[in-house]
């Protein structure tokens, strides 16, 4: 029996109603389902407006809170159009709308990126394996793909089935950016259901990717010990040829390593990697190495260590081969995504290509499984010639200091670094061969280099930040390779105490590398919280970041603390693709612990979610596309986040107005006050000490029992007395009723209660819900 | 020296709508002639806070007693006239200020060192020892009312 | 010089009307008078000519501001004979002049506010003080390598 998904939503209610079961194959556009079709949920496959009814759920509670970057619109001729002082633009357009159409083209385009690079991981491994390869997880991993599960309300059993999700999600892609065209959407909460509604396929198509890649490359399927690799520019050998392979695709890497193992050429070369990409080809093979988050990318590039340099895809400086060609090094674009202007080198044989990079210094390859040969022997023939180089690409001392003398002290570099880091202060210094502050700086720089295209007198400040920064500092680090999806034994075991509020709750570190002060305060949060049995998951630039600090026996926190989904378990899933097996872990909850059937059924387990699974995301250094779209699937999932100072350039954050939320008692059947839990849906933190303090905060839920809660109260004290000295100034607010207090800190909040006149509630609610 | 009303960042502004740049005298004014001002205290005010510190005025610590943004979404609801922002990390006060530039009508001034441009009235871009000496001298005009 | 006073940049005015307009909305009469289409701000005297010749004391000083006390005034127009540029009138039978929306409950004056070409400011001494003396630094240093040129 074939029935069509019109047919099949106008059965569904029946089905529903009478519990019909109907037998035999059923076919959803394409989908084949054995079993028995028994849909559960009622949005399989939602349209644009098909969850618009729990967005504006959330958004009634959460507010946009807008903050315009830019006065004007101007993406049509119309304009530019002055959207100042509550004027409107010639398409009827004002300034919340715009933004809100923004923080929309953002989403989409992020969703886009990772769409597009799950759709090429697709192809790729559909090319090696076969349509009809079967997507096994192992046997401690039933639901393999929540996410799809979810949405889609279909099981995943075949790669093909995989391209079938991505179908969908590309449609609905095309309708979401179609809304920010000039005269489109004129509501800003329906822009904001349509980010939503992208943020949710972002979630999507990454689960798509990851799952795409961990059985196409026989990556990590949820195994809690992973190998432990190495990360850090120290810990790449400049004394072999080196490939350094930066962005987020890693089919070019795997050929690469491929060939190298099959000519046995692994003490030879280094393979290392920036961003994503080093994380996994860190799953493909445990001999590859880790640079660093793209924090190090200029840095690293600068210090000319890398003999070939292959660029995939996204986060890539586009000025790539500007930089490659000042130490030699050349590059291998392998992406139609970034071609850089160079001839398609496919169509010729892998020692045409060789010589053709030779002489031209770079070349694009298309034909991935040229590359595996071409870059490994262009190593080693580049190698020769630069061995005696490589140590000079950078200035020495003495020449840092003749440079630092150069420097007219204009403060210019000061005023244009993102973070207003003391850039002249250091060079002042270094003019008298002090070079501490300089040194300092290599800690703190995310090399983005505006200071040197700033500069007048064109001093290559990150060549000489990077120099000193290498004398003074090693930066050789663990990081546990990225291990994928959780098990569901796990989940059965932590289900409850998360729910319950024993585990005080799970936090995801997420997104890029902006950070405020350096990647270290990333580590310290994560160690914090560790020490406090948070379970503590990572993934993308933070992941890494998070093992860039060491205790007193030079040990990081990934070898101080378990790879397992456990209070005080440090988990690395993986690259920024791996960040749906956040909400796939929360999904599992609902599913596995609460017995919530998933399929079709979003808007359902979203609502437990938020009500129940005390789980934040922290976005410390968001800075792409790609963080505001991961950052938006975690919010329609009930996922509240922190961004950092920077991220507030994203223009859009969800605030509730702090007081008291309204939910529905299930149990009750009545509308109940609440308290405000979690208070934000994404709110944003000035420093490390507030963003600790509020992932305390966001990790409490309005169905925590009082056990639970008077431990997440706890936490949120002592955090504040440990970095603000003082109590938490809104307490109150998160305490019910007495039960809520924790018995070691009595004292102090019954006075603190007292002083605020605070009462109890009179009634807490049994089984929350917004859908009512 | 910097020029006295471009954006200590230079990119912090947003094309069309900028600060004015307000003497401490002016400032003061503002103070006097505000019905209920705000004073907004962050945690890199350096010296500057000690003159601060005893002002009759009603005054919150962020990020200790409220997170910026919270805050700064609060303010027109709470019938706050002017609010006054110092120590705050540059971009992020400026960033957050166009919320209440665009979509309030409280008032907002900038005491820092330098230029604000999100807000609608903000110091000029100053030296350190310069900066110190205006807030001195905006405490003193204060207390002489 | 009075400590305070809304100055204008003539070459920036559009003559709009938009700080009369405004103006006129926040007090009832415009105080604003207009030149050959660009505004004429009052210069807050310091000696203020309309105080002195009013016959009963209408006008008072406000931090400094000369404020027409509406009370008091009889109307008798002495004041915009006395006034040098035309900054004081009278209509309805009581004075009108700019007073900085010293007398309405404001924190600025509405005009700089609602100038949509920048061309309006709100300055006071201090902040000529500021802008004189970097210019008076670079006097002197061009002055003193003029004088090193003529020596050497």
């Amino acid at each position: 029996m074939r029935v069509g998904r019109g047919v099949k939503r106008l059965i569904t209610p029946t089905v529903q109603s009478k519990n019909l079961k109907i037998k035999g194959n059923i076919s959803i556009m394409g989908f084949k389902e054995e079993e028995d079709f028994k849909p559960k949920g009622p949005n399989p496959m939602p349209k644009v407006t098909d969850l618009r009814y729990w967005d504006f759920k959330l958004l009634n509670r959460y507010h946009p809170f807008y903050m315009p970057v830019c006065d004007m619109c101007c993406l049509c001729t119309f304009g530019k159009c002055d959207l100042g002082k509550g004027k409107k633009g010639a398409c009827g357009i004002d300034m919340k709308l715009q933004q809100a159409r923004l923080v929309l083209l953002a989403c989409c385009i992020g969703t886009a990126c990772h769409a597009a690079h799950s759709r090429h991981l697709i192809e790729a491994v559909i090319e090696k394996l076969g349509r009809d390869h079967p997507i096994h997880l192992g046997n401690s991993i039933e639901i393999e793909a929540p996410i799809v599960r979810t949405v889609m309300g279909i099981k995943v059993k075949t790669l093909g089935d995989l391209e079938k999700v991505l179908e969908y999600c590309e449609e609905q892609l095309t309708h979401l950016l179609s809304a920010t065209h000039t005269g489109q959407e004129g509501s800003v909460l329906d822009f904001e259901s349509k980010a939503l509604h992208a943020g949710m396929l972002d979630d999507l198509v990454r689960e798509v990717g990851d799952i795409a890649q961990i059985v196409g490359y026989d990556m990590p399927k949820g195994e809690v010990d992973t190998p432990v690799v190495e990360l850090g520019i120290n810990c790449i050998d400049r004394n072999k040829p080196v490939i350094l392979c930066i962005g987020h695709n890693v089919v070019p890497s795997t050929y690469i390593i491929d060939y190298m193992e099959e000519k046995g050429l692994e003490e030879e070369i280094e393979v290392c990697g920036i961003c994503c990409t080093a994380l996994d080809a860190t799953r493909y093979s445990k001999d590859a190495k880790i640079v660093g988050p793209l924090s190090r990318q200029l840095m690293f590039i600068r210090s000319g260590v890398a003999d070939v340099i292959v660029v995939d895809e996204q986060c890539i400086r586009v000025d790539i081969l500007e930089e490659a060609k000042k130490t030699g090094s050349v590059v291998i674009a392998t992406n139609d995504k970034m071609c850089l202007g160079l001839e398609d080198l496919s169509h010729l044989s892998e020692d045409e290509i060789i010589n053709r990079i030779l002489r031209e210094g770079a070349g694009l390859i298309l034909d991935e499984d040229k590359v595996g040969k071409v870059a490994v022997e262009l190593a080693r023939i580049v190698f020769k010639s630069r061995r005696a180089m490589k140590e000079r690409c950078l200035p020495g001392l003495e020449e840092i200091r003749a440079l630092a003398n150069r420097c007219t002290e204009c403060g210019w570099c000061n005023r244009v670094c993102p973070n207003s880091f003391p850039v002249m202060e250091s060079i002042v210094e270094a003019k008298e061969g002090k070079f501490e502050k300089l040194a300092d700086l290599y800690r703190r720089c995310y090399s983005c280099g505006r200071c040197e295209s700033e500069c007048e007198r064109k001093l290559p400040l990150v060549s000489m930040i990077t120099k000193v920064g290498e004398l003074y500092h090693t930066l050789e680090f663990n990081v546990r390779a990225g291990r994928g999806p959780i098990q569901d034994l796990e989940i059965r075991k932590v289900g409850a105490p998360i729910v319950l509020g024993d585990i005080p709750g799970v936090v995801a570190f997420a997104g890029c590398t902006n950070y405020p002060n350096g990647e270290e305060e990333l580590a310290l949060m994560a160690k914090e919280l560790l020490e406090r049995k948070y379970i503590v998951v990572a993934a993308g630039c933070a992941s890494m970041s998070i093992g860039m600090w060491k205790d007193e026996d030079g040990k990081t926190l990934y070898d101080k603390y378990p790879g397992e989904f456990k209070a005080g378990g440090l988990i690395n899933l993986g690259p920024c693709l791996s960040n749906c097996h956040v909400s796939g872990a929360a999904i599992k909850i609902a599913n596995i612990f609460a017995k919530l059937p998933l399929e079709g059924n979003f808007a359902q387990v979203a609502d437990y979610i938020l009500n129940r699974v005390g789980a934040v995301g922290v976005a410390w250094g968001a800075m792409s596309q790609k963080a505001v779209a991961i950052a938006t699937g975690f919010n329609r999932w009930g996922i509240p986040l922190i961004v950092g100072p920077h991220a507030i350039k994203y223009r859009r954050l969800y605030l509730s107005d702090g007081e008291d939320f309204q939910v529905y008692d299930r149990k009750g059947k009545k509308v109940m006050e609440i308290d405000p839990t979690p208070e934000h849906l994404i709110t944003a933190a000035e420093n490390f000490k507030e963003c600790l303090c509020t992932i305390a905060k966001l990790c409490m839920r309005p169905n925590d029992i009082s056990k639970g809660r008077s431990m997440k109260v706890y936490h949120y004290v002592t955090l504040y007395e440990k970095y603000f000295n003082c109590m938490p100034p809104d307490l109150e607010k998160f305490i019910r009723t007495e039960k809520d207090i924790p018995f070691m800190l009595k004292d102090k909040i019954v006075e603190y209660l007292k002083e605020k006149g605070w009462k109890p509630r009179k009634e807490i609610p049994q089984e929350p819900t917004l859908l009512y | 020296m910097l020029g006295r009303n471009i954006p200590y960042q230079p990119t912090a502004g947003t094309n069309l709508y900028h600060a004015e740049v307000v003497s401490t005298k002016i400032a003061v004014n503002m103070v006097k002639r505000s019905r209920r001002p705000l004073l907004v205290i962050g945690e890199y005010s350096g010296e500057a806070v000690k003159y601060l510190e005893d002002l009759k005025i009603e005054k919150v610590y962020t990020p200790r007693e409220m997170n910026l943004l919270a805050l700064i979404k609060r303010v027109p609801r709470e019938g706050y006239d002017l609010v006054m922002f110092i120590g705050i990390t540059y971009y992020y006060l400026n960033q957050g200020l166009t919320y209440l530039k665009h979509f309030s009508d409280v008032i907002t001034l900038t005491l820092d060192g330098k230029y604000v441009p999100n807000a609608h009235y903000s110091f000029p871009n100053m030296e350190e020892n310069e900066h110190l000496e205006a807030i001195k001298r905006f405490r003193m005009l204060l207390d002489n009312l | 010089m009075n400590p305070k006073i809304v100055v204008i940049d003539p070459t920036k005015c559009s003559k709009c009307n938009d700080c009369v307009v405004k103006c006129e909305e926040v007090h009832g009469v415009a105080r604003i008078k207009k030149a050959e289409g660009v505004p004429i701000f009052c210069m807050q005297c310091e000696n203020a000519p309309c105080m002195k010749i009013c016959p009963v004391d209408a006008i008072y000083l406000k931090d400094n501001i000369p404020v027409v006390d509406r009370e008091k005034c009889i109307g008798c127009s002495m004041c915009e004979i006395a006034c040098p540029i035309g900054a004081i009138f009278t209509k309805d039978k009581v004075a009108h002049k700019c007073t900085l929306c010293l007398d309405v409950e404001r924190i600025t004056p509405a005009c700089v506010e609602a100038c949509g070409d920048n061309a309006l400011k709100l300055i006071c001494d201090e902040y000529l003080e500021a802008i004189k003396e970097p210019k008076r630094k670079k006097l002197i240093k061009v002055l003193s390598e003029g004088i090193k040129e003529i020596l050497y």
